[in-house]
């Protein structure tokens, strides 16, 4: 499944921002502030990401009158890929990587 | 109190996520709900615009996938339907053989000729298809398919030559 992931840069740095807290659930707008990535590009990622079973989704119960929000955190099995695609970027492009060591 | 950039902003999400797909919806609906901790107006419309962009491309993507599969269930039937159409074009050819051998037979008498004719090229081949389309729906759709296309065929051809010859 992981190997339909397209691994441009930008969707490296969702996995590592993913990776900072690996069992955390994360805000659609606190990863965009960590990754510097604009709407645009990251709800297609996260799209992507959920469609290939990496990301879990679920909707977070608030208060009353106020909507939930979303809320997204890698699988057992998005996690393994992230942490293989980021060693794997990592050994490719080390010149190019500005994301600090992988993780795990 | 929200500003009117915010509030258009808002807007164009809402219109958006209320014209897409249910799946998209979804997504849409977090992008919007997101946008309200957005700090800075700008910044918020700027996020509306990237999650529009977002939604509606993943609502083409959708749309190209589905236009895929059905193509595909298309194709995978199409087999099935000739051959349908193939046993029921096998049909007419053994009624046409019956009905030559019936016509030069020394026993037959010419008078009932037309009506021989319009038995074993209109009513026998029909009944037939019918009663194999049936047979066949449950189990072999595609094929029952071929077989009543075929039969509407032979209705439409057979309307058009009794109609110009009587």
């Amino acid at each position: 499944v992981s190997s339909n992931l397209r691994l441009s840069s930008q969707t490296i740095q969702v996995l590592d921002a993913f990776l900072e807290a690996p069992r955390a659930w994360r805000y659609g707008y606190d990863i965009s502030r960590d990754t510097g990535l604009k709407s645009g590009t990251l709800y297609p990622i996260l799209m992507r990401l959920s469609d290939l079973k990496l990301l879990e989704t679920s909707w977070e119960t608030t208060e009353a009158g106020k909507p939930p929000r979303h809320m997204y955190r890698l699988t057992p099995d998005g996690l393994l890929s992230a942490k293989e695609h980021i060693r794997s970027w990592t050994a490719r492009r080390p010149q190019r990587v500005a994301l600090g060591t992988a993780r795990g | 109190m929200m500003s009117a950039i915010r509030k258009l902003a808002a807007r164009l999400v809402d219109t958006v996520v209320r014209h897409s797909s249910p799946e998209a919806q979804s997504w849409g609906s977090a992008m919007a709900r997101e946008m309200d901790f957005v700090d800075n107006d700008w910044s918020a419309a700027l996020w509306a615009l990237g999650s529009t962009t977002a939604l509606c491309r993943y609502s083409l993507a959708q749309q190209l996938d589905r236009a895929a599969w059905s193509l595909q269930g298309a194709a995978k039937k199409t087999p099935a339907m000739l051959s349908g159409m193939v046993g029921a074009g096998v049909v007419v050819v053994i009624c046409g053989l019956l009905l030559s051998s019936i016509l030069r037979a020394s026993w037959f008498n010419p008078v009932l000729g037309k009506l021989v004719d319009r038995l074993l090229f209109v009513v026998v081949p029909e009944a037939l298809y019918l009663v194999g389309a049936i047979a066949l729906w449950k189990q072999r759709k595609p094929v029952a398919l071929g077989i009543l296309a075929a039969g509407a065929i032979l209705i439409a051809h057979a309307f058009v030559h009794f109609v110009t010859h009587g």
